[in-house]
């Protein structure tokens, strides 16, 4: 049941979020960070559940036919995100409720936030792979929304709409993944999913999870989206764009690591990749100068870390995965905080422009130290820790893999610095007299954080024992021991090293930003494909649609025709021209009647003479059917073509007298025209003879008189045997009359008498 | 029970009668509408109740015993089919009672909304093919009739086009019948069925293939396939948004089901080549959405959006596994509710900002935020985002490709709901976040906010086929075995003959 809990509130409270915020103003944000930390405290107690070998599940059908069962697990290693998720969505809930102040967005937004706080909880603790899905796609959903949340800013709207359509391709690629998946091997809970590296489409599962993993998590060639997001108002950045969201697809990267890690392009695969991105962020750090843009890069850098890690796939490299994950949110998260309550104070986030914030804002940048230090990886925080596993593990790979860790290693040091020193110590500016520290609910929150990063640092056995290595026993690797203190080793050195030449890289960073050379930008290549493919597209739709009907009568008869032939060559439909031997002279006439007046139709250049072609053309028709013994209808066709002849000419003598080109014959036209006949010919001469009987149309002789009793089997067929048909054509002239009312305008008034609503 | 089959017939037929006679009075005659509607939407769920007992529902009409009479037959897809037409219908009415639109006003609106009604509820009953002809064509005259109401000139030009290339197809239709009768002699659906099975094994089926093709080329004319769509962005955009929404609901959909009939039941087996229709769906489902992508004016990317979701369906029929089939049914309906309520949103939000042309439009999210979010539920469930009904109908299409290893046609499926979710962003952004090109447009909806009414109840329906799918779900999936298995459709229609 308290598995349900953790969905329940939040979505009952999302629910509720705009009114509550009507009848509480920011109060409201601060009593959802209490239900927040309530969620928690649920979390915890599920973990000891879990952490005994019985993880709590639930499950009830929603689309049984499809795979689709909503099903939860509560495993360790989901509820160790969950616990990350709900701890740090306590905190900016309480920072919201003073950083939005009394915006009247701030009920939506906390709305939104909630639902992205349930989809998020969804993702990790789906034990059905649909459902993960499910969640997923409602983690972009929100996080588009809440990109865009300042909508007047068309940077918002290009950074909302960059991210939704990165992650969309994420998205549907899972889609294509879970559906592989669950085909492949008839199991859609992750829990009993076998590995699979061996099934032939193990490769295009990895692949499609590769991508939707890495646009998520915001990985090379993806990494664009994230910087661009950054749009967004500051809490929803630590939250989604750090701390929680961006982690999805890491999780996902380890959850499958037991079903497809033995694949043989595991490890290469995910570790090239998380290179290619390390080393994007060494070079987009030193050029990057707004407080959140810096942490936004170095975040795709730990992201790179995580997967990368996952992609080594030894269990100390999963181990130190966790940890390192655990280190990151508990840093990044006040940091991105920090940077929100400069912003708020002096509005502004470029580190060219800030200084000397210490003393007007003690407290703040007392949590900006705390984290900064852990992000620097200095001991005794829980970051030095995840550092040294991580040098550890790298190692373990290839020697080059960790010069690119310690070089990263040197680069967040840099971004630490800048974060932290300049802004707290740096030479006064003008924007100090605006200064102000921030108020308890929004500091509450980056200290605390922060604090657990030093307490988890100080009492790492007590992680370890509860939260890192059930998590990892959970994703079915060994736990691997941790310790702050390692002794003098290489990782020790490497990562004192890399503390140094961060520290050399801050102070000289003017130096830097002059070597380092000018990337091309994801978002511009991103932007030229989208454009490429659109024109591509608009091209193709403005030859298609062209808005001329000749041209799309021209293309549907060709076509018709084309496919005609193509099956009449295919198909055995024998054309008998034994059947049209016996041709009468009475027959020839009407034949050489109808293609004489016809052609004159074509070819008049005036209504009347073009008219009575049309007439000709309808007596033609008229004397085949006498030929062929059918007066009735004989009778029928010749009373219709006069009508019309006489209604065309009496319409015609109210318009302009016409007077047409003179007629050009187009090639173009004159095959149309030809292939039409053609193919009506060789239809025509396919339908001669009948093979499956007259049995329908004997019996109606039979019967006409006997049952129907009219001795006119035509009637009595129209009538009776097939009256609905007739009931049909007679609401079709009704229609039509009531068209030609509209059209002329006679039923355009209606007098009513009061005023329509 | 056999009378409630010429209800859905009848009802529309009444009400438009009615609707005529009272054109001098249009409350009463907006009355009347309501009434029949309902009516027809209260029939809708007694037939599904039914045939869910029953299986298939028969009326022979007249009495004349088939195949020499006209037969009336329900199956699952007639019900389903008639339920969603019923509620879109349903939907739209409601609307255009609370639009203050000229179109509300004109007397001719309510009964040519009923006959056309009353054409599509023959098509999906029908067991006759010239029957099916005669429904085409009471169609086509009433949505011809609906489309040039206002008498704008834009609008005859679209109509015009329209006309032209549907009668174009119905000359072909009837081409088609006249080579299919000569050959078979029958005009019984059913009928024909039998004596095209017993065509295969003489290996005389070569005509009867050819009348196939030209049904084929006909249907996809009206469903608005390519190479064959032309008719639909060219006239789409250019009536009142109710028309608009009632003709995505209903026109395409009678021709899509039209071809689940001729591929299922009229020519079973390879009569109508398999790769020829996959092929087709694919290429509708591309080209319409980059044609969607690229155009700048509200109801022209949702016309094109309609083409590519066609797509979508066809390639469900193409596949033709009792799933595929059940997925294709599925997205019917779900496109019905989620493209006509995008239409209503549209003519809504542009009555509100003044125009449907993007650069023109703005500010609706702020002032409007609830239209927003029943905008985005809409928006989201054609992108196929769950947990809305759009999720549901691409899962199982998806799923389908899967399971038949089609994985160019699972690739297309896939990169064309990327290019859906932008095109319907790009809408978003534009109406709905960016500030209105004007600041001092006054944004309120005034009256119009009693249209959120209508509007929410289809959010709704889209919100409850996606979480509560599962029953339907399972009721297409009977519908799909039932196409699959023509046995038990023939042996209602002929009875003991057989």
């Amino acid at each position: 049941m308290s598995i349900a809990l953790l969905f329940i509130i939040p979505i009952v409270l999302s629910v509720a979020s705009p009114f509550g915020f009507r009848l509480l103003g920011k109060n409201w944000s601060k009593l959802v960070s209490f239900f927040i930390l309530i969620m928690a405290g649920l979390v915890i107690l599920l973990l000891d559940l879990a952490s005994i070998g019985s993880p709590q599940t639930l499950s009830f059908d929603w689309i049984p036919r499809l795979g689709l069962s909503v099903t939860l697990r509560a495993d360790s290693f989901g509820l160790f995100m969950a616990l990350i998720i709900t701890v740090i969505g306590a905190g900016v809930f309480s920072y919201t409720s003073e950083y939005m102040g009394d915006d009247p967005r701030t009920g939506t937004i906390t709305g939104w936030l909630l639902l992205f706080m349930a989809s998020m909880l969804g993702v990790v603790l789906a034990d059905n792979i649909v459902l993960l899905f499910v969640s997923w796609e409602l983690t972009s959903i929100s996080s588009y929304i809440l990109i865009g949340t300042n909508n007047h800013d068309p940077k918002a709207r290009a950074g909302a709409k960059t991210a939704l359509l990165v992650t969309s391709i994420g998205g549907l690629s899972l889609l294509g993944a879970i559906v592989l998946l669950g085909v492949a091997t008839g199991v859609w809970n992750l829990s009993e999913m076998p590995a699979i590296h061996n099934h032939p489409w193990a490769a295009s599962i990895f692949i499609l999870v590769c991508l939707a993993a890495f646009s998520k998590s915001a990985q090379w060639p993806f990494c664009f989206w994230l910087p661009g997001a950054m749009a967004a108002p500051t809490p929803i950045s630590a939250y989604l764009h750090s701390a929680t969201m961006v982690k999805a697809g890491v999780f996902l990267l380890a959850r499958m690591h037991p079903i497809l890690s033995e694949h043989a392009a595991w490890t290469p695969v995910l570790v090239f990749f998380s290179a290619a991105s390390m080393i994007v962020v060494i070079i987009s750090i030193p050029k990057a100068t707004d407080l959140k843009s810096l942490l936004a890069h170095s975040t795709v850098g730990a992201l790179a870390l995580m997967v990368c890690l996952i992609g080594i796939g030894t269990p100390y490299a999963l181990n130190a995965m966790t940890v390192f994950l655990l280190a990151h949110a508990c840093y990044k998260a006040p940091l991105f905080l920090v940077a929100g309550s400069i912003d708020h104070a002096v509005h502004n986030r470029d580190i060219n422009a800030l200084g000397g914030l210490a003393k007007k804002m003690p407290y703040t940048m007392l949590s900006a130290c705390i984290a900064g230090i852990s992000m620097a990886g200095i001991p005794p925080m829980l970051g030095f820790a995840a550092k040294e596993m991580i040098l550890e593990a790298g190692l373990s790979y290839a020697p080059w893999l960790i010069t690119l860790i310690t070089i990263l290693a040197t680069a967040f040091v840099m971004v630490a610095c800048c974060v932290v020193l300049i802004p707290a110590f740096g030479k006064n500016s003008c924007l100090v007299e605006k200064a102000h520290e921030s108020p308890w609910s929004m500091l509450a929150p980056m200290l605390l954080i922060g604090i657990i990063g030093l307490a988890c640092g100080l009492r790492l056995e007590m992680i370890e024992n509860h939260l890192v290595s059930p998590a990892v026993i959970s994703l079915g690797v060994k736990p691997a021991g941790l310790g702050l203190w390692h002794g003098f080793t290489l990782y020790l050195a490497l990562s004192s090293l890399a503390v140094l030449a961060g520290w050399l890289a801050y102070t000289q960073r003017q130096a830097l930003y002059k070597i380092i050379p000018v990337l091309p930008s994801g978002a511009v290549i991103h932007e030229v494909i989208w454009n490429t493919v659109l024109s591509f597209g608009r091209s193709l739709t403005q030859i298609i649609q062209n808005g001329s009907l000749t041209s799309y009568l021209g293309t549907t008869i060709i076509v018709t025709c084309a496919l005609i032939f193509y099956a009449w060559v295919q198909v055995d439909a024998p054309v008998r021209p034994s059947l049209v031997q016996k041709i009468t002279l009475a027959e020839l006439s009407a034949g050489l009647l109808i293609m004489a007046s016809s052609l004159a139709t074509a070819f008049a250049r005036k209504r009347l003479p073009a008219i009575a072609g049309l007439g000709a053309m309808g007596m033609g028709m008229t004397l085949f059917f006498i030929v062929s013994q059918a007066p009735d209808l004989a009778l029928t066709q010749f009373l219709v073509e006069i009508l019309s002849v006489v209604l065309l000419v009496v319409a015609f003598r109210h318009l302009p007298d016409f007077v047409g080109e003179p007629i050009k014959i187009q090639s173009g036209r004159l095959i149309i025209s030809a292939l039409t006949g053609l193919t009506m010919m060789v239809l025509t001469l396919v339908a001669l003879s009948t093979e499956y009987g007259d049995r329908v149309s004997l019996w109606y002789g039979l019967n006409a008189l006997r049952q129907g009793h009219g001795a006119n089997v035509v009637n009595v067929i129209l009538v009776d045997f097939r009256a609905l048909d007739t009931l049909g054509e007679i609401t079709v002239l009704s229609i039509a009359a009531l068209g030609v009312g509209v059209l002329m305008g006679g039923l355009k008034q209606i007098k009513t008498k009061k005023e329509p609503t | 029970m056999s009378n409630l089959l010429t209800l859905p017939l009848l009802v529309p037929l009444i009400s438009a009668t009615f609707g005529i006679l009272a054109r001098q009075h249009a409350n009463v005659q907006r009355w009347i509408s309501l009434a029949g509607i309902s009516v027809y939407l209260a029939i809708g769920f007694i037939l599904i109740s039914h045939v869910l007992d029953q299986s298939y529902l028969t009326a022979q009409v007249g009495g004349w015993q088939a195949p020499y009479g006209i037969t009336l037959v329900a199956d699952l897809l007639s019900a389903i089919m008639i339920l969603f037409t019923g509620l879109i219908v349903f939907s739209v009415l409601l609307y255009s009672l609370m639009t203050s639109k000229p179109c509300g006003f004109s007397p001719a609106f309510h009964p040519l909304v009923h006959f056309l009604l009353m054409g599509a509820s023959g098509a999906f009953l029908t067991g006759d093919i010239f029957n099916l002809y005669v429904c085409f064509e009471i169609m086509l005259m009433s949505s011809f009739a609906l489309m040039t109401l206002e008498g704008k000139a834009e609008q005859t030009e679209g109509a015009v086009k329209y006309v032209v290339l549907n009668l174009l197809s119905s000359a072909i239709f009837l081409a088609g019948l006249g080579l299919l009768y000569a050959k078979v002699g029958s005009l019984n659906m059913a009928d024909i069925s039998v004596i095209s099975q017993q065509a295969v094994a003489d290996e005389k089926v070569g005509p009867i293939r050819l009348a196939g093709l030209l049904f084929f080329v006909s249907f996809s004319v009206k469903a608005g396939m390519f190479p064959f769509f032309f008719w639909l962005p060219a006239s789409y955009h250019t009536p009142s948004p109710p028309v608009s929404a009632l003709f995505s609901g209903i026109l395409t959909k009678v021709g899509v089901y039209a071809l689940i009939r001729l591929h299922t039941l009229v020519m079973p087996g390879e009569v109508l080549g398999y790769k020829l229709l996959l092929t087709m769906g694919v290429a509708t489902m591309l080209i319409g959405v980059f044609g969607a992508a690229s155009q700048m004016h509200i109801r022209r990317i949702l016309s094109f959006h309609i083409i590519s979701q066609i797509g979508y369906i066809v390639v469900g029929i193409a596949i033709k596994t009792p799933l595929a089939l059940a997925s294709a049914i599925f997205f019917i309906g779900h496109n019905i509710i989620s493209k006509g309520n995008l239409f209503l949103v549209a003519g809504l939000a542009s009555d509100i900002v003044g125009s449907e042309k993007l650069h023109k439009t703005g500010g609706m999210w702020k002032a409007w935020p609830q239209l927003g979010i029943i905008y985005l539920i809409s928006a989201f469930s054609l992108a196929g985002f769950p947990p809305l009904s759009g999720f549901v109908a691409k899962f199982s299409i998806v799923w389908a490709t899967v399971e038949s290893q089609l994985w160019w046609v699972m690739a297309a499926a896939i990169f064309t709901g990327l290019f859906t979710l932008y095109s319907m962003m790009k809408i978003w952004v534009e109406v709905f976040w960016k500030d209105h090109p004007d600041p001092d447009r006054d944004l309120t909806l005034g009256k119009n906010s009693r249209r959120l009414m209508p509007v929410s109840l289809l959010a709704g329906i889209i919100i409850f086929l996606g979480l509560g799918g599962g029953p339907l779900f399972d009721i297409c999936l009977r519908a799909g075995e039932q196409l699959v298995n023509p046995a038990g459709y023939i042996q209602a229609v002929l009875g003991e003959i057989t």
